[in-house]
């Protein structure tokens, strides 16, 4: 089965954990194409095809789709749409018809509802829509909402009846990932998805020239943060690693089949 | 000698206002307390009040708003259930009897009723009965609602600095039985009008000095430091129940609440008065601000309104929202950047060995 996985950020964590399961899965193959942020807002449908509507953006997807920037639903069996919206904690105490506006606007209104539209239109193979991940919380933050929280099960299950008449199929965080109704547990963000980038590692070296210059020059040198400051550390709850990336990964094959 | 020799222009006709253009006719408000930037103001009462909700956001204002928006609700479904309208999901207070009524519940000293409107196999909150534009799907969900705009409010009086309250109306319409008074006459919006129990009241001078009056102290008792602004609204009678003209009935409706307004604010060193009714209504400025109907007031006026009240209180508000924008997009800036770093690290991490 032919994949093409298209995402935010949040694709990487899946990409690692793809890397450590793949080989479970040999008669899966996977094509990622990403974009950090909200870029992916600029596609469009050309020719039965998704394309980037400007050159920041392809360059951005063939860098990490092996030179690939256009997505031919024709190439795939499936395809994946990772992050782009987001499931909120929302008080229980709100009616149930603003509870379903919430829902009704993470999919219409979104990165992720508007590149599942657009690739229905063009394609009746199936399409899987994954949010961006819960943040990461102490158990402080947790102990003290979690009774004000709708569950996340109610949460998934309104958005996918607004993604169900879009033949639409959302999926939902593993359990085994969730600290809360709102909240992934903290080891999946610890330790996310480390700096090794050797672009990175080039503006860190292009910046030390500079200070030799206005060392030279008498000026204080610029502070320059090590890798391993730069790599996300206790503060970063957004995103997550790799083991989070490979439970989500092996949730996903399990809805597909 | 007598003591007007010693006045300033301001006192005078002519020059205040005579031989003035309408839109240079200044000065007008001296506040008796200042309201700064970084205080917290909560806004309630008729429907002009929410002007002043958003003129304080828009210029760099410390707007308290207790019922935030839920997270995920876009700006135009937010504004279609009526977030960030009011403080918090009140909806309009027209009435000091109201505001007396609200302020009981957030502080506890009664329970609201617990009648419910139901229409087409929806359930209406006969306290707000706009509030959601369809209704509620069930009594519990109704009351779950209204209790969270209940603690909403509370916070608006124990966390506020300001509290601004826009007199709109003096009709009014109360539960006989019950005793307490619907902001909307039932079988308007929903609900269904019962002469024998929804009894009309048009409430005189002593009965709405009275019930704010009480309103304030009791908010007062749970926040020392809370200061009211009052303002009357321009707005004139949709329609009346007096018997009399409409426009007659406008005018004594607004006359009294002028009034008591003014009294209050006169008496108490923690009450202002804000003449926004002034500044729409009163005939050197010919009634430009309303709009075709003679009732909705035009976005200009409003603008004006609020840079009287600006003005009044001495502050650049374009030097204020220069300083806001700047601060804000430098914050955007440092966040986009600092989310740019983490989100590509995140592609290049899972992604770079591809390069």
């Amino acid at each position: 089965m032919k994949i093409a996985a298209i995402g935010n950020s949040h694709i990487g964590a899946l990409k690692l954990g793809w890397d450590s399961i793949s080989k479970k899965h040999k008669n899966v193959e996977i094509t990622f194409f990403a974009a950090a942020r909200e870029a992916l807002r600029d596609m469009e449908l050309k020719d039965g095809k998704l394309v980037p509507t400007n050159d920041v953006l392809a360059r951005r997807l063939e860098q990490f789709s092996n030179g690939v920037s256009e997505i031919d639903p024709e190439q795939y069996d499936a395809f994946f749409i990772v992050g782009g919206w987001k499931i909120f904690p929302v008080d229980k105490r709100t009616s149930s018809a603003v509870q379903s506006t919430i829902a009704s606007d993470s999919f219409e209104n979104t990165v992720g509802g508007n590149l599942a539209k657009l690739l229905r239109s063009a394609t009746d193979k199936p399409i899987y829509l994954g949010h961006n991940p819960l943040r990461a919380q102490t158990k402080a933050f947790v102990k003290e909402f979690k009774s004000m929280s709708l569950s996340y099960a109610q949460r998934i299950e309104a958005v996918q009846k607004i993604a169900q008449e879009h033949s639409v199929t959302v999926v939902a965080q593993p359990d085994k990932t969730r600290s809360s109704e709102f909240s992934t547990v903290e080891k999946y963000a610890k330790s996310s998805a480390r700096l090794r980038s050797t672009q990175l590692n080039d503006a860190i070296e292009e910046k030390k020239k500079r200070n030799e210059k206005r060392i030279a020059m008498g000026k204080k040198p610029l502070k320059i943060a090590s890798p391993k400051n730069l790599s996300h550390g206790k503060n970063e709850k957004s995103h997550m690693n790799g083991d989070y990336g490979a439970l989500y990964m092996s949730a996903l094959l399990s809805t597909m089949k | 000698m007598n003591p007007y020799q010693n006045l300033d222009q301001r006192a005078f006709w002519a020059p205040a206002v005579g031989k003035r253009d309408m839109l240079e006719i200044s000065e007008l408000w001296s506040p008796k307390f200042p309201i700064k930037p970084s205080s917290k103001v909560a806004t309630f009462g008729s429907c002009f009040a929410q002007h002043f909700s958003k003129a304080l956001t828009k210029n760099g204002f410390r707007w308290n708003n207790t019922e935030p928006t839920p997270d995920g609700l876009s700006d135009e479904n937010a504004l279609l259930y009526n977030y960030g309208v009011f403080t918090c999901r009140t909806g309009n207070i027209y009435t000091t009897s109201l505001l007396l009524q609200w302020t009981k519940w957030a502080l506890g000293k009664e329970k609201p009723p617990a009648e419910y409107w139901e229409k087409d196999g929806r359930i209406y909150d006969p306290f707000r009965p706009r509030v959601e534009p369809n209704g509620f799907a069930s009594v519990e969900e109704m009351i779950a609602s209204r209790d969270m705009c209940i603690e909403a409010f509370k916070a608006a009086i124990v966390d506020s600095k300001i509290f601004v309250f826009t007199l709109g109306l003096t009709e009014s319409w109360i539960n006989k039985s019950g005793g307490y008074e619907y902001p909307m006459c039932p079988g308007t919006v929903a609900g269904d009008f019962d002469e024998k129990e929804h009894i009309f009241v048009n409430q005189d001078y002593k009965l709405i000095h009275k019930n704010l009056t009480d309103a304030l102290k009791l908010m007062k008792e749970a926040n020392r430091a809370l200061r009211f602004l009052l303002t009357v609204s321009p707005v004139p009678l949709t329609a009346t129940m007096s018997g009399n003209h409409v426009l007659v009935a406008t005018m004594q409706s607004k006359s009294i609440l002028r009034a008591v307004a003014g009294d209050i604010a006169t008496n108490r060193r923690n009450v202002d008065y804000f003449p926004s009714y002034e500044i729409i209504s009163s005939f050197p400025f010919r009634g430009e601000f309303f709009a075709q109907n003679l009732r909705s007031v035009e976005q200009r006026g409003v603008d004006h309104v609020m840079a009287n009240f600006f003005a009044g209180l001495g502050i650049d508000v374009e030097k204020i929202k220069a300083d806001k924008a700047e601060r804000t997009q430098r914050a955007a800036k440092r966040k986009e950047e600092a989310n740019e770093l983490v989100c590509e690290e995140e592609l290049l991490a899972a992604f770079g060995d591809k390069k």
